[in-house]
């Protein structure tokens, strides 16, 4: 299993993070945390679907 | 100044011009699609496009003003409506995309009653709870079903549909296969942010935890119709590629 397989979880878990716990500078670095996870967990998908060579 | 307030506005803005670009996006995009895939192209544009015309309706709730107010007047209304739209289209696009509309028909029904049982339900927790129309218990209760909701279309998308995908080999398969994984994974943890926004605001009723929480719908809302869309159109790309060769 890579990280890759962890980031929508990771995006879940600190969605839920910044909202339970007390708003502070923390709170900015998880919501920044978890928009990197999103991003990354979509970029990392789109090209799925041309890889020909690399399942060849 | 109430950077909460401010950060959230800003979110609010960068969602809305978002949803602009990936509508353009799908329409000027659309002459890679051959005929028989052009209608994912549409469905994606109509999703997107709908965020666009429900957030341009938001405008006033993220003003600034709003915001900052001891009394903060929350879009919930129009993020219900929003959703009761745009849902039911994201989760049609696979069906036509692998073509089980037409074979699964019974699915396609149990997949937009669950969907729609459990935005109803939904407003119903969220609005009796926030505007003291009915007892607690009410509430959950709401909030409840319509939690088991959510976990019967997750079901359809990481069981049952790809266990439908095995059964009808098509040369397809495999890049339907990959599209459903991904599609999988946003309905079970892009979606689960809805209602743990809801559940924890049941217990957390204060002005900082509501911003945080319509904060990150924004963020949830972009990642979720956006990268749904998109990832169904890029499967329709390749379906599309696999028909000339």
């Amino acid at each position: 299993m890579n990280l890759k397989t962890y980031l929508p979880i990771g995006f879940l878990v600190l969605a839920i993070a910044a909202i339970i716990l007390p708003k502070d500078i923390f709170t900015a670095v998880l919501i920044f945390l978890m928009i990197l996870s999103g991003v990354i967990t979509i970029y990392s998908n789109i090209d799925i679907f041309d890889d020909d060579e690399r399942d060849q | 100044m109430n950077i909460l307030a401010l950060t959230t506005s800003y979110t609010f803005e960068f969602t809305f011009i978002s949803m602009i670009a990936a509508s353009f996006y799908f329409l000027l995009e659309r002459h890679k699609l051959s005929d028989k895939y052009k209608s994912i192209s549409s469905l994606a544009f109509l999703t997107t496009a709908l965020a666009v015309i429900e957030y341009y309706q938001m405008h006033d709730f993220f003003d600034l003003k709003n915001l900052s107010s001891p009394t903060v007047n929350y879009p919930t209304e129009f993020r219900y409506i929003t959703w009761l739209i745009a849902t039911p289209l994201m989760l049609y696009i696979f069906f036509v995309l692998s073509g089980f509309y037409k074979s699964h028909k019974k699915t396609v029904v149990a997949t937009l009653s669950l969907n729609f049982a459990m935005i109803v339900t939904g407003y119903f927790a969220e609005t009796t709870y926030s505007n003291k129309l009915m007892n607690f218990n009410f509430s959950i209760a709401m909030f409840a079903i319509g939690f088991i909701c959510w976990l019967g279309i997750v079901y359809i998308y990481t069981k049952y549909l790809p266990e439908q995908l095995e059964l009808t080999p098509s040369k397809n398969q495999k890049d339907l296969g990959k599209c459903l994984n991904i599609l999988g994974k946003l309905v079970v943890f892009g979606w689960a942010l809805y209602p743990a926004g809801l559940f924890i605001t049941f217990f957390d009723p204060s002005v900082d935890t509501a911003l945080t929480r319509e904060l990150i719908y924004n963020f949830g809302d972009l990642f979720n119709k956006i990268g749904f869309s998109l990832i169904c159109f890029l499967c329709a790309v390749k379906l599309t590629k696999n028909e000339a060769k």
